[in-house]
C-alpha cells in the first residue's frame, strides 16, 4: 500500500529522464542532427503523459497532486534552462541583464537602459537579482536563473492552491494546473528572464490570497490575507506594466460581480482594487510615462491590424510559414496547432456550463470563466502580423481562467462518468496536443532548439562573433558610446558592451544599414542619432533578434536563413575619408563615424 | 511560548544572524556564500513573514511553502525599492541590514503573537518517505543534474568556423601619432599571422610571424613614423597559409592626416 506520496518518487524518476532525453536533443541540435528535434518532442511526452494520467486519477493524494503539478512545472523550467546553459540568449532577458548591471555598478535604481527603456522603470526583477549577486558572488545570469526558478514555484504552488480554493476539488485543481501549461507563452517566453516572469506568478499568488480570504469565515486570517494582497500588489505594480493592469482589471471585476450578486450589499475586494489602480496609475504616471510610448504602438498597432483586416484592407498573415524563410510548417505541427484550438473550443462550453450549475455563488470561479471567452477574439489577432505578438502574450492571463474552465469541464462532465485507465491517459494525449499545440504557436520553429553558443577548444572556451567584439567595446572603447547596429547584435552590445545601441526601423537605422552608399539620407541619420560607431554585421541573420547570436553552421550556407548582406552594402564605409575601420572580425567590422557628427575621432 | 519553539525561533535568528555576517566576511565559514545567501534572500524574510502572519497552525505545508517563496520575492523587492530611492542605495552591507531587520521584525511579531509552531521540526515527519521512495527521488535527482550537465557540454566544432579578431585603435587625443593595435585568435587550432601597415601604396612595417594560440591575445603599440604626411594607414593580417589574401583589414585615418 502506497503513502501520501503515491506514485510521486516514480514519476519523479520518469520525469528526469525525459530531460535527459531533451538534453540529449538539444546537444544534437547544436550539431544540426536530423534526430534532435523528433527527440526532443519524445522527452515532452515522456515528461507529460505519465504525470497528467497520475494527476488526472481518483487515487492520488492532494499532497501527491501538488507534488506532481510542481515537479511537472518546474521540469519544463528545467527544459528551458537548458535550451542554454550558458548565458541568457532570448532577447528580452539581455535587455533586462543591462538593468542589473546598471544597479551594480551604481547601486541605484531606474537607470537608463538604451535597449528597452521602459524595463528600468520596472525594478522589481533587477532588484531581486543584483541583491543575490551582490551578497552570494554569483554570476547575473546564475542568480536570475534562480529567482526565475523561485517565481516559478510560487507560480505552480499559486495556481494549483487558487484552483483549489475555488472549485474545493483537489483533482480539479491538478488538472487545471497542467492544462495552464498549455498556453503559448508558457514554456519559453514567461520562464524567460524578464520582468513578467516575475510579476505573473505573484499576481496569481494574490488571487489565491483573495480566493483564501474569501473562503475563509469573518476575523479568521482574513487581515492577514488582506496584508499580503496588499504587499502582493504593490510589488507588481513596480514589477510589471500589464501584469499590474490585468491584475487591476480583475479585481474591479471581483467587486463588480460581489456589488450585483449581494445587490450592493458585499462591495467584494473594493479596497485592494481601489489600491491596485491608484497604485498603478501614480507609478505610471510619475515613475514610468514612458510606457505609454512603449505599449501604444504595440497594442494600437494590433487593433488596427484587426480593423483593417475585418475592412479588408489587409490580407490575413499566413499560417504556419516563416515569414523570413518562406518556410512553411511540417503537417503533423499545423494539425496540432489546429487539434489545440479546436479540443480548447469543444471543452470551454462543457466547463462555462458546469461553472454556471455549479459555482456561480463563487465570484472568483465566475471572474475565470468570464475571462475564457475571450481566447477565440484573441486568435482573431493571430492572423495579422502585428496582432501575433499581443495574441501571444495575452495567453498567460487568459489561460489562468481558460485552464479552470477546462477542467471543471473534464471533471465534472468527463470524469463524473468514468475514470478508467483509458479515459485518464486519452486526457493525457490530449493535454500533448494542448501543450504542443501552443508551443507550436507561440515560439518561432527556427528558435525552438538550441543552436552552437559555446565551442570548447581544449581548456578554452570560444563564444560567438558578437558576444566577443561586445565585450571587446567595453574594454576598448568604454561605455555608453552610440552605436549603429543590427538587431541581435544591438541586445549583445547593449548587455555585455554597456554601448547605446539604435537599431531596427527606428531612426531610419536599417534603411541606413541597407543602403549600398553614404549619401545624403545616411549621413542626416548619424548626425540625429549622434552615432559615434557602426558595427556591420555581414550575416542577414543578425537582424533576426531571435537567432542572430550563434555560431552558424558553414553548411547553412545553403540555407536561405544564413545569406550575406550584398559586399556593396557592408563596404560602403570603407571608401570614405576619414572613416577608419577600427575591427575586423570577419563578420563584424566597426567603423567610427565621428566625422559624420564633427566628434574628436579619439578617445 | 513553549521551550522548544523559543529554541528553534532563536535559531533561526542566530542562523540569519551569521549569514549576514558571512555575506559581509566577518566570519570565515567553511559554506560557499551562494548556499548560505540564497535562503537568506529567498526564504527567510517570507518564512519569518509567514510565521508572524499565521502563528496558530492555520496554513498547511503546500501554503507555508507558498507564502515562504511568494513573501520572499515580494518583501524583497519592496524593500529594495527603499533603498534604491534612499539616500543609501543599494549597497551589500544595507542589503544584508535590511533583510537581517526584516528577519528580526517577523521574528518579534511571531513571538508577540504568540506562535505556537515552527515547522521546522516537523519538517522530516511530514516529508515520511520510505527508503526505497528517497533511494527514487535521489536518484531522480542525480539524472537531472546529469541532464543539465549533457546540456552544458560545448558545442562541438563540426561543421562550425572560428574567427580572429583584429583591431587598430587610435591610442587617443594626447597621442595623435599612436595607434594601439591588437589580434585575439578565437579560431579553434593555434594561428600563424603575418602581419602587415601600408600606407598610400607602400609598405610600412610588416611583422612577418606572430602565433597565437586559441584564446590567445598579441597586443602593441603602433607609431608613426616621422616621416609620415597623410593618409590612412591600412592593416593587413594575413594568414601564413593563405599569405596572398588579407584574412583581415582594419584602417586608421590619423589626425589631421587629410
Amino acid at each position: 500500500m502506497r503513502n501520501s506520496w503515491g506514485w510521486l518518487p516514480e514519476l519523479t524518476l520518469t520525469g528526469s529522464f525525459s530531460l535527459i532525453l531533451v538534453a540529449c536533443a538539444y546537444s544534437g541540435a547544436r550539431a544540426a542532427a536530423g534526430w534532435a528535434e523528433p527527440l526532443f518532442w519524445a522527452g515532452l511526452i515522456v515528461l507529460i503523459v505519465p504525470i497528467t494520467a497520475r494527476v488526472a486519477s481518483v487515487e492520488a493524494t492532494r499532497q501527491e497532486r501538488i507534488a506532481l503539478v510542481v515537479w511537472l512545472g518546474m521540469a519544463f523550467y528545467v527544459v528551458k534552462v537548458m535550451h542554454n546553459p550558458f548565458a541568457f540568449t532570448f532577447p528580452d532577458e539581455l535587455s533586462h541583464l543591462r538593468n542589473v548591471t546598471e544597479i551594480l555598478q551604481n547601486g541605484r535604481l531606474f537607470e537608463e537602459n538604451p535597449v528597452i527603456p521602459a524595463t528600468a522603470l520596472y525594478p522589481g526583477l533587477q532588484i531581486i537579482t543584483s541583491t543575490l549577486v551582490s551578497l552570494s558572488g554569483l554570476s547575473i545570469f546564475r542568480a536570475g536563473i534562480l529567482v526565475i526558478g523561485a517565481a516559478r514555484l510560487v507560480l505552480f504552488l499559486a495556481l494549483y492552491l487558487l484552483y483549489e480554493q475555488v472549485s474545493g476539488s483537489a483533482r480539479a485543481a491538478g488538472i487545471a494546473t497542467v492544462f495552464y501549461m498549455a498556453n503559448t507563452s508558457f514554456l519559453f517566453w514567461t520562464a524567460q528572464y524578464a520582468y513578467e516572469s516575475l510579476a505573473l506568478p505573484i499576481a496569481v499568488f494574490i488571487l489565491y490570497a483573495i480566493a483564501r480570504r474569501d473562503n475563509s469565515s469573518a476575523g479568521t486570517l482574513r487581515t492577514e490575507l488582506a496584508v499580503i494582497a496588499l504587499l502582493g500588489v504593490a510589488s507588481v505594480v513596480i514589477t510589471h506594466h500589464m501584469t499590474s493592469y490585468a491584475l487591476t482589471a480583475i479585481l474591479w471585476v471581483l467587486t463588480l460581480f460581489s456589488i450585483i450578486s449581494s445587490r450592493g450589499k458585499n462591495l467584494g475586494p473594493w479596497a485592494l482594487a481601489l489600491v491596485a489602480c491608484a497604485a498603478t496609475l501614480m507609478w505610471l504616471v510619475f515613475v514610468a510615462t514612458l510606457t505609454i510610448d512603449y505599449l501604444s504602438p504595440v497594442l494600437l498597432g494590433a487593433i488596427k491590424s484587426i480593423l483593417r483586416l475585418i475592412a479588408g484592407e489587409e490580407s490575413t498573415r499566413q499560417l504556419f510559414k516563416s515569414s523570413s524563410t518562406g518556410s512553411v510548417a511540417p503537417l503533423w505541427e499545423q494539425w496540432v496547432a489546429i487539434g489545440s484550438v479546436i479540443l480548447i473550443a469543444l471543452g470551454l462550453p462543457f466547463g462555462l456550463s458546469q461553472i454556471w450549475k455549479q459555482y456561480r455563488q463563487r465570484l472568483l470561479a465566475l471572474a475565470l470563466a468570464g475571462v475564457a471567452p475571450a481566447y477565440f477574439p484573441m486568435q482573431a489577432f493571430r492572423l495579422t502580423p502585428a496582432g501575433w505578438e499581443t495574441s501571444n502574450r495575452a495567453s498567460e492571463f487568459l489561460f489562468v481562467g481558460i485552464a479552470f474552465v477546462l477542467a471543471v469541464g473534464i471533471v465534472q462532465c468527463w470524469f463524473s462518468r468514468r475514470c478508467s485507465w483509458i479515459d485518464r491517459w486519452v486526457l493525457a494525449g490530449c493535454v500533448v496536443i494542448l501543450i504542443f499545440g501552443g508551443f507550436i504557436a507561440g515560439w518561432p520553429p527556427k528558435a525552438r532548439l538550441p543552436r552552437p553558443y559555446v565551442v570548447a577548444v581544449g581548456t578554452q572556451v570560444i563564444e560567438p562573433q558578437g558576444v566577443s567584439t561586445s565585450k571587446w567595446m567595453l574594454a576598448f572603447l568604454g561605455r555608453d558610446n552610440r552605436v549603429a547596429v543590427d538587431a541581435s547584435n544591438a541586445k549583445l552590445i547593449g548587455a555585455y558592451g554597456e554601448q547605446h545601441p539604435f537599431t531596427s526601423r527606428k531612426y531610419g537605422i536599417q534603411a541606413m544599414f541597407f543602403s549600398d552608399n553614404i549619401g545624403r539620407t545616411e549621413r542626416d541619420i548619424i548626425r540625429k542619432t549622434g552615432v559615434r560607431y557602426v558595427v556591420v554585421d555581414r550575416r542577414h541573420i543578425s537582424w533576426d533578434h531571435m537567432v542572430g547570436y550563434y555560431f552558424d553552421h558553414v553548411t547553412d550556407g545553403a540555407n536561405a536563413e544564413f545569406e550575406w548582406v550584398e559586399p556593396a552594402v557592408y563596404e560602403k564605409f570603407d571608401s570614405h575619408e576619414n572613416v577608419g575601420k577600427i575591427f575586423d572580425s570577419g563578420n563584424i567590422f566597426i567603423y567610427d563615424v565621428s566625422v559624420f557628427n564633427e566628434v574628436s575621432p579619439t578617445r | 511560548m513553549k521551550s522548544r519553539q523559543r529554541d528553534e525561533l532563536f535559531l533561526i535568528l542566530t542562523i540569519a544572524g551569521v549569514v549576514a555576517l558571512r555575506t559581509q566576511g566577518a566570519v570565515a565559514i567553511p559554506v560557499p556564500r551562494a548556499v548560505v545567501v540564497i535562503p537568506f534572500v529567498l526564504l527567510l524574510p517570507g518564512y519569518m513573514m509567514t510565521a508572524a502572519l499565521f502563528p496558530r497552525r492555520e496554513v498547511a505545508a503546500a501554503e507555508r511553502l507558498l507564502f515562504t517563496v511568494g513573501l520572499s520575492l515580494v518583501l524583497v523587492t519592496l524593500s529594495g525599492l527603499l533603498l534604491g530611492v534612499s539616500p543609501w542605495g543599494l549597497q551589500p552591507d544595507k542589503w544584508t541590514g535590511m533583510l537581517s531587520g526584516l528577519t528580526l521584525l517577523g521574528a518579534i511579531a511571531a513571538l508577540v503573537r504568540g506562535h505556537d509552531d515552527f515547522p521546522l521540526a516537523s519538517v522530516p515527519a511530514a516529508i515520511k518517505l520510505t527508503l526505497r521512495q528517497g533511494l527514487l527521488m535521489g536518484l531522480a535527482t542525480m539524472i537531472v543534474f546529469v541532464a543539465l550537465r549533457v546540456a552544458r557540454t560545448p558545442a562541438t566544432q563540426y561543421g562550425l568556423e572560428g574567427y580572429t579578431m583584429f583591431w587598430l585603435l587610435p591610442a587617443g587625443p594626447t597621442k595623435p601619432n599612436e595607434a594601439r593595435l591588437g589580434i585575439t585568435n578565437m579560431e579553434f587550432t593555434s594561428m600563424k599571422y603575418r602581419l602587415d601597415f601600408e600606407i598610400t601604396g607602400h609598405s610600412l612595417y610588416e611583422r612577418p610571424f606572430l602565433e597565437l594560440e586559441p584564446g590567445e591575445t598579441w597586443q602593441s603599440l603602433l607609431v608613426l613614423p616621422a616621416t609620415y604626411k597623410a593618409g590612412p594607414i591600412i592593416a593587413s593580417l594575413y594568414r601564413l597559409d593563405d599569405p596572398r589574401h588579407p584574412y583581415r583589414q582594419v584602417v586608421w585615418w590619423p589626425k589631421g592626416s587629410t
